[in-house]
């Protein structure tokens, strides 16, 4: 007994014979499977951005308030009206010997529809651990580095807008000429809104409204130790020496009109809350999933029922009922196979446009990479797929031939 | 192949009433065909020839008795050992010819090697092709759903005849088709029949075609009778 045979004739003329209804079932597959994936795709593309948004960030220190508005604040620049740090604390915070470096994050004006941001140098290398993409981080006033995504050269020069501290006060907004910058460098992308924010020295941005700069004279480095009365801010970002004194500083900073935390704590609860809402979200993705499949291998079931003469006139003329089994279940599939994968890519594109749109509205990067996740539930839905449509070909594996030979 | 004999003791066919008690279609019939030889099988219809056809191809099972195709005692055959046994003995033509949709007329006359061949060996596809040569179909490529009654049940008949059966059986294979169409199908039926020394048994409601063949045989009230 031989094994060797051909049921691929029989099986490409019955898909040719129902061509309309093949394509709307590899639809219905391809549909049903690119909703399992864009929804799990979109869901850790989503999880690993705001993960991702969080780096860098140790350690932020702020008036008593909400955590999570200051985080979304500093970690998104999402504009709010937040109680300001009062100076004294900064003082404080840059005396601390258990603090690596920090950088006051401070807000005021925009450049066009770009947030400037006033920082201290050491936050654009985040103390020397991330190079940035071009250029040298900010050494004098008048000086800019840009986020990856600002449409300014190295060597451009911008004014900036008065902007949101004073929008209500001035409302048609002057520039500010005493605070024109010039580009020296840029940032390597981080995937949040930073990227489309433009970063001055702090000390400017208190200039510019008129609260000092912090310095005994106007010669002094930028950056800490800011002596002579540093003005209040909404942030301060403090990089602690080890993971200790991380702990230490939050502590000790908890008190007496300041509030440290670790935004990623904060990030992770967010998360937390929203893992409900993705739990549902993925159970349904999979339970419609499911529906369709149910449906696919319903109607295939009603195609293989009206083709029961066919099966008996292959076995009459000595088909093996292996050949009819191996037939209807390469249909099936071509059907499945076809459409998982069409499915699979219809879900990543989907995800990605989905994330490309929503990111840009957000100005936080969801980066969209199909993994053996995803390649995995395509194949789990053609594996239970193949799985099924053995039912069918079982069916007609068992019919006796004589049966639907009779008209 | 040359033709196999037939050999049935006490054949007996029938099937369960609803409702219990049992329908009779052949009541213990013993009859023999020498090898090579053709048998007109005729009779009223709903009289049970194609009952009787099928159980002589080990479609189905008869309710008693032993049906010898040479040595080998078909109902008592397994049914993968009979699929295989048709595979390689039979050639089947049917009334409605029952050729495959979606499918060419080479392809349909090819797919009895497919069974077994993952690609049909050229001397298989030299023969499909002269088959329907030899039938009078000019375009072999042409989809079977395009072609007439009469080209469809010579594409049928080409299709029995792809492995040189020892055995061709035929239930009604003009019946379907028009005077000149069923003319044709028959000539070369009987034509190929004698040529390659197979077995033939038909069924037909045709007299006249009927009285071609050396042997009849009447079915009528679970009797079979021998009409030399």
């Amino acid at each position: 007994m031989t094994l060797a045979m051909n049921p691929w004739p029989i099986a490409r003329a019955a898909l040719r014979r129902r061509r309309g209804t093949v394509l709307a079932l590899m639809l219905l597959v391809a549909l049903a499977t690119a909703l399992g994936i864009g929804v799990g795709l979109m869901e850790r593309g989503l999880r690993r951005g705001a993960a991702q948004a969080a780096d860098g960030f140790d350690l932020l220190v702020g008036a008593p308030g909400s955590q999570t508005q200051l985080t979304l604040t500093a970690i998104y620049l999402q504009p709010d009206v937040v109680p300001l740090l009062p100076g004294a604390v900064l003082q404080r915070l840059q005396a601390d010997t258990d603090v690596a470096w920090l950088s006051p994050i401070g807000f005021g004006d925009r450049w066009g529809s770009h947030p400037v941001v006033g920082v201290a140098p050491a936050f654009l290398t985040l103390g020397g651990r991330r190079p940035l993409a071009e250029g040298r981080a900010f050494a004098a006033e008048g000086e800019a580095v840009v986020g990856h995504a600002v449409p300014l050269k190295l060597g451009e020069r911008g004014v900036p807008q008065h902007g949101l501290a004073h929008a209500h006060a001035e409302p048609h907004g002057h520039e500010h000429e005493e605070a024109g910058f010039t580009v020296v460098g840029r940032m390597p992308p981080t995937g949040t809104p930073w990227d489309w924010a433009v970063l001055l020295p702090i000390e400017t941005v208190w200039e510019v409204h008129g609260l000092g700069n912090g310095h005994a004279s106007e010669e002094a480095p930028l950056g800490p130790p800011w002596t002579v009365d540093p003005p209040g801010v909404p942030a301060v970002m403090v990089a602690p020496r080890g993971i200790a004194q991380a702990y230490q500083l939050r502590q000790r900073y908890r008190s007496d009109g300041a509030m440290a935390f670790f935004p990623a704590e904060v990030l992770v609860s967010l998360f937390r809350i929203g893992g409900d809402l993705r739990m549902v979200l993925s159970g349904m993705a999979a339970a419609s999933t499911g529906l369709v499949l149910a449906a696919v291998f319903l109607s295939f079931a009603g195609l293989l029922a009206v083709r029961r003469q066919e099966f008996a006139v292959l076995r009459a003329i000595g088909a093996p009922r292996r050949f009819l089994l191996a037939a209807v279940w390469l249909e099936m599939a071509v059907i499945l196979g076809v459409g998982a994968a069409a499915g699979f890519l219809l879900g990543w594109l989907g995800a990605a446009l989905t994330a490309g749109t929503l990111g840009r509205a957000a100005r936080v990067s969801i980066t969209i990479a199909p993994s053996l996740a995803e390649a995995g539930l395509a194949a789990a839905i053609l594996a239970a797929g193949l799985l099924a449509a053995l039912l069918p070909a079982l069916w007609a594996w068992r019919r006796p031939p004589a049966e639907g030979l009779q008209g | 192949m040359p033709g196999l004999p037939l050999a049935c003791r006490d054949l007996r066919l029938g099937f369960a009433l609803k409702g219990g008690g049992e329908h009779r279609l052949l009541d213990g019939a013993s009859f023999d065909l020498p090898a090579g030889s053709a048998l007109a099988l005729t009779g009223p219809s709903g009289s049970g020839k194609t009952s009787l056809l099928h159980a002589l191809a080990g479609l189905a099972l008869p309710a008693g008795g032993s049906i010898r195709w040479g040595e080998l005692n078909l109902p008592a055959q397994g049914e993968a050992a009979r699929d295989t046994w048709r595979r390689g003995n039979l050639g089947l033509v049917f009334q409605d010819f029952f050729l495959i949709g979606g499918m060419t007329a080479l392809e349909n006359v090819l797919l009895p090697a497919w069974f077994d061949h993952a690609r049909a060996p050229e001397a298989l596809r030299d023969r499909a092709a002269a088959l329907l040569a030899r039938a009078g179909i000019q375009s072999p490529a042409t989809r079977i759903e395009a072609m007439s009654r009469g080209e469809r049940q010579r594409v049928a008949l080409a299709r029995a005849l792809l492995r040189a059966p020892a055995v061709l059986i035929a239930d009604e294979p003009t019946a379907s088709l028009d005077a000149a169409s069923g003319a044709a199908a028959a000539e070369l039926l009987l034509q190929v029949a004698q040529e390659s020394g197979a077995t033939l048994l038909l069924a037909t409601h045709d007299l006249a075609l009927a009285a071609r063949l050396p042997h009849r045989a009447t079915l009528v009230e679970g009797r079979l009778e021998q009409t030399q």
